[in-house]
Order: C-alpha cells, then sequence, then structure tokens
C-alpha cells in the first residue's frame, strides 16, 4: 500500500528514534520516564522524567546532518518558554509545585549513521511570565 | 548599556574588544558536558590580533580531519594557549555545569601569558575573578572561542581513545564516551567502567 504520509512520515520516524533513544539514555541513567509526549495548552515536553524527588523535562532534538548547527541550539527562548509553561502545567496538575526540576535538552545526531546523545543538563533556567 | 551587555549582544565580539582597547583577547571553550563517560576539557587560546581563518568554525560541525588540521594550524598561530580538565571524579562531586566552569577557569590559569580580557562559550560565568564575559553561541560569533571549542574538542577526542584501550568495552574511540545505542547496550552487559560518571550510573 502506498503511504501517503511517506515524507513526513519520514521525518517523524527520526524524531520518534531520537526520543526512543533518548528514553533508553534516561533509563540507563537510573531515571524513571513518568510521561512521553505531555500535551496540554500551553506546549508539549517530549520526555519527563525523573530519579527519587528530581524531575527533569528533556525536549529531544533530532538531526540528520549537522549542518545547521548543533541541535541544542534550535531550543529557542520561545520554544523554551513553552516548555517552561508546559512543565508548569504539569505540576500545577499533580500537585508537585514544590519538587526541584530541571530542564534538560538532549541531542541526538544521526550525521553518522549510528544516533549520538549529547545530553545537556539544565540547558536552560525556567522562563515564566 | 553596559559594557557587558554590548559585547555580548556584538555579532564580532573580538572586533568590538578591540575597539575598546585591548589587544590580547583570550576565548575558551569547553567539550565534554554532555556524555555518559570521561573528563570535562575546557581549551583556551590568544590568537594574533588581527589573524584570520573563514575554516574556523563550530566544532562540532567539523569533520575529525578537518579538526586536526585545525587544531595544528592553531597551536602553530596562537600567542598562548592550553587546556585543562575536570575528572569524571570531580564532575560527580560539583555537577557537570560546576566543572565544566571550572576547567575553563583552569585553562586560563594556564595561558603562558596574561590576556587583556576573556570571552567565553555560553551563559555562564567562571567562578573566576578575572575580567571575562560568558557570550551565548560565542563559539559561532568569536573565532577565539570558535578556536578553543576546537582544541577542546580535539584534545578530549583523542583522551577517549586512550581510554578505549584501557576499557574496551564502551566503543570510545568511535562514542567518545557519548551516548549511544551500543554504550547503553555495553552498560548494560558490563556495568559501568571508572571513567563513567556516576550520575550516569544506575545505581548511585
Amino acid at each position: 500500500m502506498v503511504d501517503t504520509n511517506d515524507r513526513d512520515g519520514g521525518r517523524k520516524s527520526l524524531g520518534k528514534q531520537g526520543e526512543d533513544l533518548a528514553v533508553a539514555f534516561m533509563e540507563q541513567k537510573g531515571y524513571t520516564v513518568v510521561a512521553r509526549n505531555y500535551r496540554c495548552r500551553p506546549g508539549e515536553i517530549d520526555i519527563i522524567a525523573r530519579k527519587k524527588k528530581l524531575l527533569c523535562f528533556i525536549e529531544v532534538k533530532t538531526r540528520r546532518t549537522g549542518r545547521f548547527g548543533p541541535p541544542q541550539e534550535a531550543v529557542t527562548p520561545a520554544k523554551q518558554y513553552k516548555i517552561g509553561r508546559a512543565a508548569q502545567d504539569f505540576l500545577q496538575r499533580h500537585r508537585l509545585e514544590n519538587w526541584p526540576a530541571r530542564f534538560d535538552v538532549i541531542a541526538v545526531d544521526f550525521s553518522s549513521g549510528e544516533g549520538i546523545i549529547d545530553c545537556i543538563e539544565n540547558a536552560f533556567e525556567l522562563t515564566l511570565g | 548599556m553596559e559594557f557587558a551587555d554590548r559585547l555580548r549582544e556584538s555579532a564580532t565580539p573580538e572586533l568590538f574588544l578591540q575597539e575598546q582597547g585591548y589587544t590580547f583577547i583570550a576565548g575558551v571553550d569547553e567539550a565534554g558536558r554532555g556524555p555518559l563517560a570521561g573528563p570535562v576539557i575546557a581549551a583556551a587560546v590568544i590568537l594574533p590580533p588581527g589573524w584570520k581563518c573563514t575554516d574556523i568554525r563550530d566544532s562540532k560541525q567539523l569533520s575529525p580531519g578537518k579538526r586536526q588540521e585545525l587544531f595544528s594550524l592553531i597551536q602553530g598561530k596562537a600567542l598562548a594557549w592550553s587546556w585543562a580538565y575536570c575528572s569524571e571524579k570531580e564532575i560527580d562531586r560539583i555537577n557537570i555545569l560546576q566543572s565544566s566552569l571550572l576547567a575553563m577557569k583552569r585553562a586560563v590559569e594556564l595561558l603562558g601569558r596574561e590576556p587583556d580580557y576573556t570571552i567565553i562559550d555560553g551563559p555562564h560565568r567562571m567562578p573566576s575573578p578575572i575580567r571575562h564575559t560568558a557570550i551565548v553561541d560565542g563559539d559561532a560569533k568569536s573565532l577565539p572561542i570558535a578556536a578553543a571549542s576546537i582544541m577542546a574538542k580535539v584534545v578530549r577526542d583523542s583522551i577517549m581513545q586512550k581510554y578505549h584501550v584501557l576499557y574496551p568495552h564502551y566503543g570510545f574511540h568511535a562514542n567518545k564516551g557519548y551516548g549511544t545505542r551500543e554504550h547503553i547496550l555495553a552498560l548494560e552487559m558490563h556495568g559501568s567502567c571508572p571513567i563513567h560518571r556516576r550520575t550516569f550510573k544506575r545505581v548511585p
């Protein structure tokens, strides 16, 4: 059967591969993944993970080539703001406002064929306006 | 606007500094904030004032061969250069961000001559009293920071290649300590080795 979403699907599957790899990576680091693709009105968070009483909100950036610069630089201030608002939504919904939280960017670079994971802990601070 | 703000917003920070009367400008950057294993390396470099090289840009976008070539070029041209590290053990003790900043501070202190001004990559300042400014996207905007970035990466890659001989299970020669599917599988099969950062181990 012809996949009419092929072009879009191809791109999505790379993003999905990157996210799967990032999940395996966080689990190896001893974190428990509590949510994937958390969607709410203010925005979306790719992965939410915890270790003991520390929550990590993770944005995964996947790239096929390194030509457009390091993927973590693609998280613009506007995007950081959205992630921050979505994190706040998650924390309030689950009554976790007092939990320490961190914002990480996991960059997965597929330019060499295999995915190479670069995890930037505390990539940015919570920006709430 | 304050001096540091004008410097941060300048499209070419080292030219701005030269216009302000600073001659010897050190660029500083680190490599190895994101991997599972190995040290974080920082490099500092003072280039001859006015020297240009369009090939020098973000180290992550260059091939390993090109990085090595530029490394030799920078080594030859630099008025001073140095590198320093923070070990996995220090990273475990004071966290990765503080370790990268400490490695950068050490690299500057090891420079053979004192810079008039120091610019470093990133949003965070070093825990150091020397006159310096942190510039976001500094490796893209500034030649000395881009040069330091190349040097840090080349030094770190060669250290990880040596670690591969000591700890051959994890593919450090290829992944340089960064997470890959093979690296994660090797951790599951063999557990961690002495250069894995404890914060990345399953059992802390």
